[in-house]
């Protein structure tokens, strides 16, 4: 199914217009499964709870009250719906079969690591450096608290400002800049965990204590 | 390390969002700062990584599961669970609000209950008591406190203990409060009892009844004790505030009920330790527990109040058997108390209600601050009549006063007394026998709103004009209360009735117009600086200029109360035209009724009896009217056409 090039007009989708609204289903579809994808770390609950998020926006689109962007309102609702998602699954302590049954359950990173071992393929188009990097980045966001991982994920992978990840988050302005920061220092704290310096080199608590500041 | 960074400035820097200056300061610090520099390269560079992260494509069977969910819900007709359009955190954060307010419900309601269990006397009691207290325990009223083993009245001491426990708290009220009111007020209820009382400290009402109803309720002798030192301290607590309230106030009622209340309180806390010490077997060993117990409680009845000598302080006779109703009115702290007892006692008590009543009315009678006007004045009468037409008018004055519900209450005669002219003035007829004219006085007790009709009365019939001028200020002190003043006016009544006359007997009856004359000259070299005093007097002026125009028809006397022996207690001013017989010369009437009525003046404008002397119309006053005797013959007494007599107080 090929993307559509520009979303429909919002006002044909108010009108109750199906196919505008397919449209712009179709056309957002990659931005909420990524945003779940990021947010959750796994294929199959992304796309388990995207879909429900799909499902939400068609019930509830005639609540959509325009204060917002369209597609700040929709990643709202994926957004919020994974972290849902993810406090039911830490409430249900239940073992994802990824994980091979030793790990820890609440560790996202586990089912990463299988997809790290996907990505340290050398593909023709990307370095198996960068990859590496890429493979710990997922594994050190997946590590990180999901309210420093949401706003990391809309920041940088999304790329919205300050203002529309407050109105995703429901937060302050500058509780987004302050919790951004957080959030750059401990995902390098866990890149650190991840790619420990050489022992040679002189121990870099930088991080960890501007974090702490 | 303790070295902190600027957080914003760093978050600004990888954001891009610092002005060209803040980025050349920023990496000025970053030249310096090698641990600086190496965290924010790894902070973009891990930034820069996140933002190359490849988009992972979507299932393409997404579109598909989303619409079969659609097509499944829209056949199954079930609504999926409402949708999440709020932020986690802020939900999270209403549950929060929501177990918080909870809780905080759940301790007010908590330190309510805690806060009510402590502070209920009530509670308290039924917490401690092993026996709580049974309703007439709850409102009885214990008795006096019991005297010394082996001192006289220990056995009726001893009777009263057990009718603590024995008999009803109905029968021991009437018997305490004769008790008590004997010890506050005297068994003759003489004001002596009262001093002592106002150095007492006072009980809170409210807590002193709460500590006797649980002292008497109280069977354990440690939970007595408990509750009469509890009772204590709060008095003495209490006792402030009484104070405080009471100001310093001179009501005999806040004494008298301070009093009350102390002594209760303590007897009955006293009497409830002595009771749970004593047990009963005490009680039977005296030998007259069980007939004192048998014995019925005098029914109530009423002997009436009294007052005492002491003006403004009555007192409950000490004998009155229905002195509880009285004795609870008195320790009702304020007027919807009082209220309250009239009306509980009302139906059951009808004895006790008229006592209540005619206690309360005495009360607020007699307690009713005068008006402390500093020109208070007083209305008496002074005429000047012949000998011959004085009985006519006094026996005029009493058929008014039997007519009108008046009351003549005696009728004295002295020499000259009240005629003295302030200042030393020369005496009337310095020259004759005028000189020491008789007065006679005749006291009338009636309303201050029947001066007036008094006055036109004396007017009409006896040809004389009588009214009331206000007065200056009295030469006798000011009684604070009605009450007090009422007794000062009976005792000079009194006083005036019981003097008997003094100085020689009436002179003879002139004969001669030579005294006439005389008689006349002195009442005008009298009437001259009268009048000229009557200027400087508000209210005085129309007498003055009347005397000063026509000094033959209206004479002004003025007298200083202060001077006489009669009369104590304020000013009067007497108009004497009723023998003026302008140029024919005086002469008095030919009796009551032959004068001519319309030869009486009509009063002074603006004497008003009412508006000058701060009197009410129901206000019962004892009214002098002093009749000075002149010894004219009835022969030349012939009453002028147009002279009547006028008699003006100042």
């Amino acid at each position: 199914m090929a993307q559509p090039s520009e979303p429909p007009a919002i006002e044909a989708v108010m009108r109750g217009d199906a196919g505008a609204l397919g449209r712009l289903l179709e056309f957002h579809q990659h931005r909420l499964y990524n945003v779940c994808y990021r947010m959750l770390g796994h294929r199959d609950d992304a796309a388990e709870v995207a879909q429900e998020a799909m499902l939400k926006i068609v019930e509830h689109i005639h609540d959509f009250n325009g204060q917002s962007e369209i597609t700040t309102w929709m990643v709202r609702i994926a957004m919020n719906l994974s972290i849902s998602h993810l406090r039911k699954r830490k409430l249900r302590h239940t073992t994802s079969l990824d994980s091979g049954g030793g790990g820890d359950p609440d560790d996202q990173s586990t089912a990463l690591r299988h997809e790290l071992k996907d990505h340290r393929e050398p593909s023709p188009g990307s370095s198996v450096e960068q990859q590496e990097t890429a493979a710990q980045l997922q594994v050190a966001l997946a590590r990180i608290e999901e309210d420093f991982r949401s706003i990391l994920i809309l920041r940088d992978l999304e790329g919205m400002d300050y203002q529309h990840i407050a109105d995703v988050l429901a937060l302050p302005v500058g509780t987004v800049k302050s919790r951004l920061f957080r959030a750059r220092l401990a995902l390098r704290h866990e890149m650190l965990r991840l790619n420990p310096p050489p022992a040679s080199a002189p121990p870099d608590g930088v991080a960890k204590e501007v974090g702490h500041g | 390390m303790a070295e902190r960074y600027d957080e914003q400035m760093i978050l600004g820097y990888l954001e891009g969002d610092l002005s060209p200056d803040q980025v050349a300061s920023f990496e000025a610090l970053l030249g310096q700062d090698a641990r600086l520099r190496n965290l924010v390269a790894q902070l973009l560079l891990d930034r820069n990584a996140l933002r190359k992260l490849p988009q992972t494509p979507a299932p393409p069977e997404l579109l598909d599961r989303v619409n079969q969910s659609l097509e499944r819900r829209m056949l199954l007709g079930s609504a999926q669970p409402e949708a999440t359009t709020t932020a986690p955190a802020e939900r999270y954060r209403i549950t929060r609000l929501l177990a918080y307010a909870a809780l905080l419900a759940f301790v007010c309601v908590g330190g309510a209950l805690v806060i009510r269990t402590l502070i209920d006397p009530k509670l308290n009691n039924l917490a401690t008591s092993k026996h709580p207290a049974t309703p007439s325990s709850e409102f009885a009223m214990a008795p006096p406190p019991a005297p010394a083993p082996g001192s006289p009245g220990a056995a009726g001491s001893s009777s009263e203990l057990r009718n603590t426990s024995r008999l009803s708290g109905e029968k021991l009220n009437v018997r305490d409060s004769k008790a008590i009111a004997v010890r506050k007020f005297g068994r003759d209820g003489s004001a002596d009892a009262m001093p002592h009382i106002t150095d007492e400290p006072a009980f809170d009402v409210p807590d002193a009844r709460m500590g006797l109803k649980s002292a008497a309720g109280a069977v354990e002798e440690k939970t007595a004790e408990k509750i009469a030192t509890l009772a204590d301290s709060r008095a003495v607590r209490d006792a402030n505030k009484i104070k405080g309230l009471a100001g310093g106030s001179s009501d005999w009622r806040d004494n008298a009920n301070a009093a009350a209340v102390l002594s209760n309180g303590r007897a009955s806390a006293s009497n409830a330790v002595a009771a749970s010490r004593k047990p009963q077997d005490d009680a039977e060993k005296s030998g007259v527990a069980d007939d004192l117990a048998a014995a019925p409680a005098p029914a109530p009845e009423i002997r009436g109040v009294s007052r005492s000598a002491s003006p403004g302080k009555p007192r409950i006779v000490a004998d009155v058997p229905g002195a509880r109703v009285v004795e609870d009115l008195a320790m009702a702290s304020d007027p919807e108390s009082a209220a309250a007892i009239l009306r509980s006692v009302e139906r059951s008590n009808p004895v006790g209600t008229a006592a209540a009543r005619m206690f309360n009315q005495l009360v607020t009678s007699l307690n009713e601050p005068m008006d402390q006007d500093p020109n208070l004045k007083e209305p008496d009468v002074r005429l000047v009549v012949s000998a011959a037409r004085a009985e006519a008018v006094e026996l005029s004055i009493r058929e008014w006063a039997g007519a009108n519900g008046a009351e003549v209450l005696a009728v004295s005669e002295q020499q000259n007394a009240a005629l003295e002219v302030p200042g030393g003035s020369p005496r009337v007829g310095s020259q004759s026998s005028l000189r020491n004219p008789p007065v006679k006085q005749v006291m009338v007790i009636l309303d201050a709103g029947q001066i007036e009709p008094l006055m036109r009365h004396l007017n009409g019939r006896a040809g004389l004009s009588a009214s009331v001028a206000p007065l200056p200020t009295p030469s006798r002190p000011l009684a604070k209360t009605r009450g007090d003043e009422y007794s000062m006016r009976r005792e000079i009544a009194a006083a005036a009735a019981g003097k008997p006359a003094a100085g020689p007997a009436p002179a003879a009856a002139p004969a001669s117009r030579q005294r006439e004359s005389d008689f006349m000259g002195d009442l005008e070299s009298v009437a001259r600086p009268l009048a000229a005093e009557a200027t400087k007097t508000e209210g005085s002026l129309a007498e003055a200029d009347n005397a000063k125009r026509d000094p033959n028809k209206e004479l002004t006397y003025r007298r200083d109360r202060d001077k006489s022996d009669v009369s104590k207690g304020g000013r009067y001013a007497a108009k004497d035209v009723g023998h003026a017989a302008g140029g024919s010369g005086m002469g008095a009437g030919g009796g009551m009724g032959t004068g001519s009525p319309s030869a009486t003046t009509q009063p002074a404008a603006g004497l008003d009896v009412l508006t000058q002397t701060a009197l009410r119309p129901t206000d019962r006053v004892a009214l002098p009217i002093f009749i000075q005797l002149l010894d004219v013959p009835a022969a030349a007494a012939t009453p002028p056409p147009a002279a009547p007599a006028t008699s003006s107080p100042r």
